[in-house]
């Protein structure tokens, strides 16, 4: 079972990548905070005496049942909000405040030059819009398969889906990101030479 | 490069952009942990044979949750159910006596009517 300290340092380890992948999903930050607060206290309230080896998965099928969740919700108060949806902006993606992000901390190891710096937002925000834009299984089976970096088998379950799912999920994904990358100019392969 | 590569590639711009995030957000994550630790309870042996979270120990948990008072309305629904009815309290012929008492049935309730039908079958009876 998970001691305190345990589920302390799993949730600071995950907290960042769920709100990342939640901002993915539901595309807006405040709903994602919502989305990684409710998902951590389901984890804590819920699965508090299962082995901390057992939280990563808990965590991520939470996580992704609490997304599944707010698009239900958001789609019964999207009856009532239809008729008003003509005055809202639709241009929320190009909404970037540079300046935050270079106020924030710095855990890269790739060069940190001005020039280089600006390059590197760029390209990051580059591939969380390809992300972003993937359809909700592809996204889900790319993050958990290489980002929470768990194996096939994993996967399926915390998707409830088959391995070969996740397989075709995977390859869909990687192929669609790789060409919305390449439609932007944007090869890994010459930004990491760098 | 393969479909691997150019994942590990990738997430490792994600991993820069999840640790680029706002100091504001940070700090909203932050809160969220610790408001999701402070509803954690430490796992309890009940009986030193179940291991459950400490939750149940928390009598405003077993009040809010709906799975708690489950069993309790359905032991209240069965001892309702197995209830004897108010005629099986009394005999049939406490019953007889008092509806003899109130009228409601006549003198010879008592007689046994069996015999008369065997008098009147006896008699109709060829010798």
């Amino acid at each position: 079972m998970a001691s305190r300290q345990e589920l302390s340092d799993f949730l600071a380890s995950v907290e960042r990548r769920a709100f990342k992948q939640a901002v993915f999903a539901v595309k807006d930050d405040d709903s994602a905070l919502d989305v990684v607060q409710d998902s951590m206290l389901r984890l804590s309230e819920k699965y508090a005496d299962r082995p901390p080896e057992e939280l990563p998965m808990l965590f991520q099928r939470i996580l992704q049942n609490a997304i599944r969740d707010w698009f239900r919700r958001s789609k019964v108060r999207s009856t009532w909000t239809t008729l008003f949806s003509s005055f809202s902006s639709k241009d929320d993606e190009d909404e970037f405040d540079i300046l935050e992000t270079l106020a924030a901390e710095q855990a890269s190891n790739i060069p940190v030059a001005p020039e280089d710096q600006l390059e590197q937002s760029q390209v990051i925000r580059a591939i969380e819009a390809a992300v972003e834009r993937l359809p909700a299984r592809q996204r889900e089976a790319f993050m958990l398969r290489y980002w929470e970096d768990f194996d096939v088998a994993e996967t399926a379950k915390t998707m409830g889906c088959s391995e070969g799912s996740v397989k075709t999920h995977c390859s869909r994904a990687v192929s669609a990101l790789s060409a919305l990358l390449r439609a932007k100019g944007i090869t890994l392969d010459s930004i990491v030479a760098k | 490069m393969n479909d691997k590569d150019f994942s590990h590639k990738l997430i490792s711009y994600l991993d820069i952009g999840a640790s680029q995030i706002s100091a504001s957000t940070a700090a909203k994550l932050q809160g969220a942990r610790e408001r999701a630790l402070a509803a954690y309870r430490p796992p309890v042996r009940v009986l030193g044979l179940v291991t459950v979270s400490g939750r149940l120990t928390d009598p405003s948990f077993l009040v809010r949750n709906p799975l708690f008072w489950l069993p309790i309305l359905l032991l209240i629904t069965l001892i309702f159910a197995l209830q004897p009815s108010a005629d099986d309290l009394y005999d049939e012929t406490g019953v007889i006596d008092a509806k003899l008492l109130t009228g409601e049935l006549p003198i010879d309730a008592f007689l046994d009517k069996d015999f008369a039908t065997w008098v009147q079958e006896k008699e109709a009876a060829p010798q």
